[in-house]
Parts: C-alpha cells; structure tokens; sequence
C-alpha cells in the first residue's frame, strides 16, 4: 500500500478548507507530500471550473419566475401560508427553539442508553463506530481502563458515537464524539445536565462529551483526548 | 453571505423567493429534469413560505430550504415507488479486487485545458449520489456539515461522496468520457 493510500479520502475535505474533519495525520501527511498537494490544488481547481460552468452544468434550466404564474389555488396556499407565518410568528420562533435539540444532552442520554457492539477489543469497536458513523474516530488510550462498547444515536443534524470504558474498580467512563462539532478552539467545559457532571473538550480531534462515575477518571479522559490532539 | 443568511430587516418571504434560481439549479441537481425541477423548486417555495416560521433566524437560510426541498423529493420518490439506482465499484473509481481506491495520478492540466460545456457534460454523467453532495459544497460552497444536515447523512459521507465524484470528474475528463 502507497503512503498515501489511507490520507487520500481526506484530500477532498482538505482542499474545501474543511480541515476540522480531516485527521491530523493527514494534515501532517499532505505537509511533505508533494503528490497529495498536488491532488489537492487539482480539486480546488475543478471546484473552481465547476462554479464557472454555472448554468451550463443544467440541462436548459429554466430561468422565468413562476410565482406570478401560479395557479389560483396555489397562490390562495401561498398566501394562506403568509398569513399563517404571522399570526404564529413569535409564538412558532419561540417553539422552534425550545424544541431544538441539544447535541450535549443528547450525549448524556446515549451515555446511558444499552451499548449496540458489546467488545473489549478497541479495533473491532473503532470498526463497528466507523462503518456506523461514516467517519473515522480518533483512538483514545486510557490507561487502566478497557474499552467495553459503543453505539450510535442520530438527533437532527449531529450523529453522536458515544465509546463506553470500564475500569477494574467498576468506574464507567463513557466518551461521546458529536459529528460536525468544529472546534474553533481547545479546552475542557465542566458542565451539567439532567443532574450529571460532564466535561466537554473541545480539541483538534473533535468535540467529545465525557460523563463518567468517577470525577478523576472523566479528567483523566479528557486529558487523554487533549494529548491525542499535539 | 449574505444570500444564505437572512438580512436584519429584510422579510424572509421575501428571501425565500429571492433564492428561487438557486432552489431550481438545486432541483435540476435531483430530479435531472427541467419540467420536474421547476416543479419541485415551486412546491418547496410554497412549503416553505408556509411553514416560515420554523426558521431559525441566525441559521443558513439556503440549507434549511434545501433540506425541504430534498424531504419533498424524496417523498416524491417514495410515493412512486422509485429507488435511487446502485453504483458499481467501477464507477467508484475502486480497484475491485481490493476496493480500495485506484491510486491514478490527477493532472490539473487536464482540468484546466477541458472546455466548461465539457465539464458540464461529464458533471451530468456522474452518478446522483455523488453529483449531489459535490453540488452543494463545491458549487453553492456550503459547508460539510450543512450539506450533511441536507442530506440526513453523516458529515463523513459527505466527505467521502465529494472525494468520489471529483474522482470520477477527473477520471471522466482524462477518459474522454
């Protein structure tokens, strides 16, 4: 296998400037390799020919309004729909974001939730959490502690694979990794939900939730994932 | 920017219409056809306007109407019985001896020197599961995770769809496809 064969799916990511996805093996990778550097302007550049072409990539796109066109009973839905808008205004806004779902109280439901891979072998479960995910997890070493599962929970717009840890004493640590976090900084939040402590790191790897029975076990986890990320 | 993120002041009707071309270029991108694209793009005006006041001011207007128009059309799709059709690993680019991705070298050259309508043809000969997510991040420039929350599909399949099809641009462009 080439060196570049595992970075080579990233590339993509890479050159959309989305750099928060892509392992930092990969970006170390594409640092000194002068073929993925190439690879990459290539994207960038069919990018570029893509946006260019505009129009031409549909076939006779049609260009004419149709609002103004509009069947009767259409335009009565439409403006049914507009009258609608206003009279529920705040009270719907209001709604909406009560009704937002919370990725970090997500996470600390899936904490407790039955596991969906039951193994204490960290490439299977990393395997399992790959093909469930789509996307592939930094691997956390936590020392004195065993992996024993994961499983994936799904809110709208953010998966959540949440990795459970057991150590010899029973403390249970569970690490839930939410999709699409960015970070735009590093650091650990200390945080509270539903009654549970958690800490929330925010590192180059990823945003992870770590709920846990033991104060010292979830620090010493979120130093782990910190370390992962140098 | 600005025509993805609502302007202070500015109705959001308003806006909705605004982005019109955008929501029929869009629909060309899942229906592959003018008639059915303008009609798609015209029931998702209507839904949206009726339904505005689930946006959330501060968010990605474009993506949040996108995403109703994807969940219309596949509810279109639904009804009629249709499933997307399945993809070789040919067409992936994938050694099929070992899946894994054929290693060929891209020559930007062969990009640069191709002619637009060129490149327009091979866009339209990709496969619709890959055409569409390179659409929205390539040519509308949304970001993984919106085009992720369009398509209710993990941000690192996304990824991995945007890689395939430019793969398979490039390898078409060189091929003469």
């Amino acid at each position: 296998m080439d060196a570049c064969a595992p970075h080579r799916e990233f590339l993509a990511a890479v050159a959309d400037g989305e750099t928060g996805l892509v392992p930092v093996a990969t970006l170390d990778h594409v640092g000194t390799c002068a073929d993925c550097r190439r690879e990459i302007r290539a994207h960038q550049l069919l990018s570029s020919r893509l946006r260019q072409a505009g129009e031409q990539l549909h076939e006779a796109a049609p260009k004419r309004g149709r609002l103004v066109g509009l069947a009767p009973a259409r335009l009565r839905m439409v403006a049914v729909g507009i009258l609608a808008a206003i009279l529920a205004g705040t009270a719907g806004a209001g709604w909406f974001v009560l009704s937002r779902p919370d990725p970090v109280q997500a996470a600390v439901d899936a904490s407790s939730q039955p596991l969906q891979i039951e193994s204490n072998d960290p490439a299977r479960v990393a395997q399992w959490c790959s093909q469930a995910s789509g996307r592939n997890l930094p691997a956390i070493q936590l020392d004195g502690m065993q992996i024993v599962g994961a499983r994936m929970d799904r809110v709208p717009s953010t998966d959540i694979v949440t990795v459970v840890y057991a150590a010899p004493s029973g403390a249970r640590i569970t690490v839930s990794w939410l999709e699409g976090q960015v970070a735009t900084g590093s650091g650990v939040e200390d945080a509270q939900r539903s009654g549970h402590e958690l800490l929330i790191v925010h590192s180059a790897v990823g945003t992870a939730v770590i709920v846990g029975s033991s104060r010292d076990a979830m620090w010493q986890t979120a130093a782990a994932i910190e370390s992962a990320a140098d | 920017m600005n025509e993805t993120n609502p302007r202070e002041g500015v109705d959001v009707a308003a806006q909705i219409v605004e982005l019109r071309p955008r929501l029929v270029r869009f629909a060309w991108s899942l229906t592959r056809a003018s008639d059915a694209a303008e009609d798609l793009a015209q029931e998702t005006i209507a839904r949206a306007l009726a339904s505005q006041w689930r946006f959330q001011p501060g968010t990605n207007l474009k993506a949040w109407l996108f995403r109703i128009m994807r969940n219309i059309h596949l509810n279109e799709l639904r009804s009629a019985g249709t499933h997307p059709a399945l993809v070789s690993i040919e067409e992936l680019g994938l050694d099929p001896a070992t899946g894994r991705d054929e290693a060929n070298p891209v020559e930007a050259r062969i990009i640069e020197r191709a002619a637009l309508r060129r490149l327009a043809e091979v866009y339209r000969t990709l496969p619709q599961v890959f055409a569409v997510p390179l659409y929205l991040t390539a040519i509308e420039e949304l970001s993984y995770a919106d085009a992720a929350s369009i398509l209710d599909v993990p941000v690192g399949t996304v990824m991995s769809r945007v890689y395939r099809a430019r793969r398979m641009l490039m390898s078409r462009l060189e091929g003469g496809h």
